[in-house]
């Protein structure tokens, strides 16, 4: 009688729940919680609100990416490098600025209002073999990497000069954001056919888990596509006794991603936080159902 | 009142016929969209190069090694501990004792415990507690086991399909016929002589059913391995106990969700279900004809 | 019956000194095995008992914390348009500035999609279990069991990724679904990885029951559906029960399926066609990212100790019934 029951409630919010044709909703996708995609949305868009309940969290850019070009009701964020299937909304500051496409010239040139650095991490000044590595990616070799994977480079003045020297054979971990995972595969790649005698194991996870390994001692590097928060830097010199090391290698665009069929085609930042605090529900409210 | 009753059989009879149906259609559906996505990229240049870094090409060598590698440690650890749990309790314990029904209770819910609770439990036994207290007194204090590497996580996955070992092994030991036992004794056999000259070799093949289902187990988890020892991308073969490694079933997962170009990955993706079920099915199959042997030879005697 | 302290015969049974020390290992295994199953307890829990002890723990999170909404006057809490909404005011949200850590969105969905999961898998289970075991001409048998344990031996990541790429995409076109990774999905996927179980179980009740039983049925002029029906599956009753009682252990804890085909969004409601966040998936999420010793990680040892608690009891549950049942037909 109780399985009826509860088969009857389930029955009935289904069909109170999803209207046929209700192609005004907006579907939001994102990042889990330990993306630092995920932490600089919160906080350079939403302003440290929360995100509403119904943001779909997914566990790589990618897959918000396949998401939302397979629905066209659907709105995500993620690194503009993944942007293949779907469009790239250009981005107003506010009412009144001009809507800025994600392009090179304007995330180097820093007019498009949400761009980013990516970083690496280290507890204390990288020596030996990682100082090699970590050289060897902000030089102008490495930094070409950041082209073939979608990426930006630093602008000509940030970048470093080609390490010296042959690094002594070594075992390097870098562990962090799943954002920067397929550039630092591509500069892993490249930089042990350089020097085949170094063996760097790469993993995702997020940023906040690049970020928390280093604090547990578990990785040599960690990459982050976010800053570290004070608290996190404090918490780094409590345990393991340096201040952790902050290094910008590469630059990189937040895009937001809506289906190539969706007829909107800028969005201003306000409206952005309106839909991923949950307080902007229907596509018509931005200007036009998503058909 | 026959006739509706004829109705009502055969309405019955209908159904449950069709949840068989639907059943063998679901197996179907799922084998025959990898199958048929999967096979065009399936070739040795696959099953033998690295991936590409963005994974959009290349092949999946060190993921089939590593899961290799991984299933190699945890058979080396589990077929021991559970033929010797299952000597025990079929030879050795006195059958109503509570030690029996305790280690059988514990050894029923141990199977049941979940797999993502497993991965807590090796992330906090054997990556902090056990590792670091390697590294504090063999390595001064040096991160060599207190982080997630293949020995962990191959101990993991042995406590997990501990419960397998030990059921096939029972299985087999219990085809043994009585007979074969009391003949030894009664030449003056020990228990140790019986079970070791005697019994051990019947049960052969138990044995080899149980190690072969622990691995076609171990192959396809991965919520165990996500913080004790599965890497994203890692060119160089595990080496070494404390290496990371590459895991068949954890690549599919990180290609299904991180991989920057979905459709570029698809083929990949598929090949790589496929190759893993190939795989799974592959030991699945040899287990199950050990096991119909040796449940022939039960019947029989 | 001669003593075996001090009868030659027996004395020798017992075995030499290093045969001793043998049968001593042999038996040491059998208590790890039993060492296991408290250790994985006593490790998971022993993670989790600062969330109740810590003081520092509890500036940020507290059990009460957990299970209590927030104020309505929580920015939170209002909805677009300004007013307090229930299902608002239960955020799961670990992150920065101000974490929240509401677990009722996160056990709705657990229960959400472990209900989903069982109204497909036991049915269809169940009702295979009964037609292969009491219709089905040996063939169907033959062709049916193996299928099950091809099914049983799919991996789960395997059928998240078929959730994933087929089956959200063909249910969202087929049933104008708004979101195309929710409870349904999820639902179906790990009713796949169920079926296995509860069939197997069931097929076992079933058989076990004694062919005397639909004999004397059919003689007193019965025909096959209402043998089934009233003498059959009354008799292993307690065997499916504890069928579906193991499925829904399984579906309770399973992550895989769940973190690639939920969506992964702690949203509270009942609609089984929104996405919604589990326990396990939570856990396979967050961790990574949970500093060794913070709030956040005693949260989710806490959550890993609670899903093991569950499970174990519905494991206990199951096998106790199914050890009834052989009770109650050899008797």
């Amino acid at each position: 009688m109780k399985l009826l029951g509860m088969t009857a409630v389930m029955v009935l919010a289904t069909v109170t729940g999803c209207t046929p044709a209700d192609t005004d909703t907006i579907v939001c996708y994102g990042r889990e919680n330990n993306s630092g995609t995920y932490m600089y949305f919160k906080e350079h868009v939403l302003g440290n609100a929360d995100f509403g309940p119904m943001v779909q969290t997914l566990p790589g850019t990618a897959q918000v990416i396949n998401a939302v070009s397979q629905d066209r009701r659907s709105i995500g964020y993620g690194g503009i490098a993944y942007a293949k299937g779907v469009r790239a909304l250009a981005v107003k500051k506010d009412a009144a600025s001009p809507a800025i496409e994600p392009t090179q010239e304007a995330v180097v040139k820093g007019t498009y209002p949400i761009s980013r650095y990516l970083y690496f991490y280290t507890i204390g000044e990288p020596e030996g073999t990682m100082k090699h590595f970590i050289e060897w990616v902000r030089s102008p070799e490495g930094q070409k990497v950041c082209a073939d994977v979608g990426y930006f480079a630093l602008p000509e003045p940030q970048q470093g000069k080609a390490p010296a020297g042959t690094p002594a054979k070594e075992t390097i971990t870098m562990k962090g954001s799943d954002t920067m995972v397929i550039l630092g595969a591509k500069w892993v790649e490249r930089y042990m056919q350089n020097n085949p005698d170094v063996k760097i194991g790469i993993t995702g996870g997020g940023s906040g888990t690049g970020i928390k390994a280093l604090m547990d001692g578990e990785t040599h590097i960690c990459q982050s596509s976010r800053p570290m928060k004070p608290k996190e830097k404090e918490e780094i010199k409590a345990k393991r006794g340096k201040e952790p090391v902050e290094i910008a290698v590469a630059l990189d665009g937040l895009a937001i991603f809506v289906h190539e069929a969706n007829p909107i085609r800028e969005i201003s930042l306000e409206q952005l936080k309106g839909i991923y605090a949950g307080k902007t529900a229907k596509w018509s409210a931005l200007g036009g159902p998503a058909h | 009142m026959a006739r509706w009753i004829k109705v009502v059989a055969a309405l019955f009879t209908g159904l449950t016929g069709l949840s068989c149906l639907l059943i063998l259609a679901m197996v179907a559906i799922i084998l025959g969209n990898i199958a048929i996505h999967g096979w065009p990229s399936l070739s040795w240049t696959f099953l033998s190069t690295a991936p590409s870094a963005d994974l959009g090409g290349g092949g999946v060598f060190p993921a089939i090694f590593g899961t290799v590698a991984l299933v190699l440690l945890m058979t080396v650890a589990v077929v021991p501990l559970g033929v010797a749990s299952a000597v025990y309790l079929h030879e050795y314990a006195p059958q109503d004792s509570r030690i029996v029904a305790l280690v059988r209770l514990a050894l029923q819910n141990l199977a049941g415990v979940p797999a993502i609770v497993f991965g807590l439990f090796g992330l906090g036994l054997f990556v902090r507690f056990a590792g670091g207290g390697i590294d504090a007194i063999f390595f001064r204090g040096q991160l060599t086991f207190g982080q997630p590497c293949i020995l962990w996580a191959s101990l993991t996955l042995a406590i997990l399909t501990l419960p397998t070992v030990v059921v096939a092994t029972e299985e087999a030991l219990r085809a043994v016929p009585r007979s074969y036992r009391e003949a030894a004794y009664a030449m003056g056999a020990t228990r140790w002589q019986v079970t070791w000259r005697v019994v051990l070799p019947q049960s052969v093949g138990g044995m080899l059913t149980g190690a072969i289902l622990a691995v076609s187990r171990g192959a396809g988890e991965v919520a165990p391995i996500l913080f004790t020892g599965a890497a994203y991308y890692l060119r160089d073969l595990p080496t070494k106990l404390n290496d990371q490694f590459m895991e068949l079933g954890y690549h599919v997962f990180v290609l299904t969700t991180q991989a920057p170009n979905v459709e570029k990955t698809k083929p990949i993706l598929y090949s790589t279900v496929l190759v893993l079920l190939l795989v799974t099915f592959a030991l699945n199959f040899v287990a199950v004809l050990i096991r119909s042997r040796i449940r022939r030879r039960l019947r029989t005697t | 019956m001669a003593d075996p302290r001090i009868d030659p015969l027996l004395l020798r049974a017992r075995g030499r000194p290093w045969e001793k020390a043998i049968e001593f290992s042999i038996r040491s295994s059998a208590v790890i095995v039993i060492a296991a199953l408290v250790l994985i307890f006593v490790f998971v829990a022993k993670e989790a008992i600062p969330l109740l002890t810590s003081a520092e723990v509890h500036r940020e999170v507290t059990i009460p914390s957990m299970i209590a909404p927030l104020p309505e006057d929580h920015a939170s809490s209002l909805n677009s348009e300004g007013r307090p909404e229930f299902s608002l005011r239960f955020p799961w949200q670990p992150g920065p500035p101000e974490p929240k850590y509401k677990l009722l969105p996160l056990l709705v969905g657990t229960l959400k999609v472990t209900f989903v999961a069982l109204l497909f898998a036991l049915p269809v289970a169940i009702g295979a279990a009964i037609f292969t075991s009491e219709f089905a001409p040996q063939v169907a048998r033959e062709l049916i069991k193996p299928a099950v344990e091809l099914l049983a031996g799919i991996p789960s990541v395997v059928i998240g990724f078929f959730a994933l790429m087929v089956l959200a995409t063909w249910l969202q076109k087929s049933f104008a679904i708004t979101y195309r990774l929710n409870a349904v999905t999820a639902g179906i996927g790990l009713g796949l990885a169920v079926i296995p179980i509860v069939y197997t179980v069931a097929e076992d009740a079933l058989s076990a029951v004694p062919q005397s039983f639909r004999d004397g049925s059919s003689a007193l002029g019965a025909n096959r559906w209402q043998t089934a029906w009233r003498v059959v599956l009354p008799a292993a009753t307690p065997g499916v029960f504890a069928a579906c009682v193991l499925g829904a252990g399984r579906a309770i804890g399973e992550t895989m399926i769940v973190l690639m085909s939920s969506g992964n969004s702690a949203t509270l409601s009942l609609d089984p066609t929104r996405s919604f966040r589990s326990f396990s998936a939570t856990i396979a999420a967050e961790l990574g990212e949970a500093p060794h010793g913070s709030p956040h990680y005693h949260v989710l040892f806490f959550i890993g100790a609670f899903l093991f608690v569950i499970t174990f009891l519905l494991n206990l549950a199951g096998h106790w019934y199914v050890n009834r049942l052989r009770k109650k037909l050899k008797g």
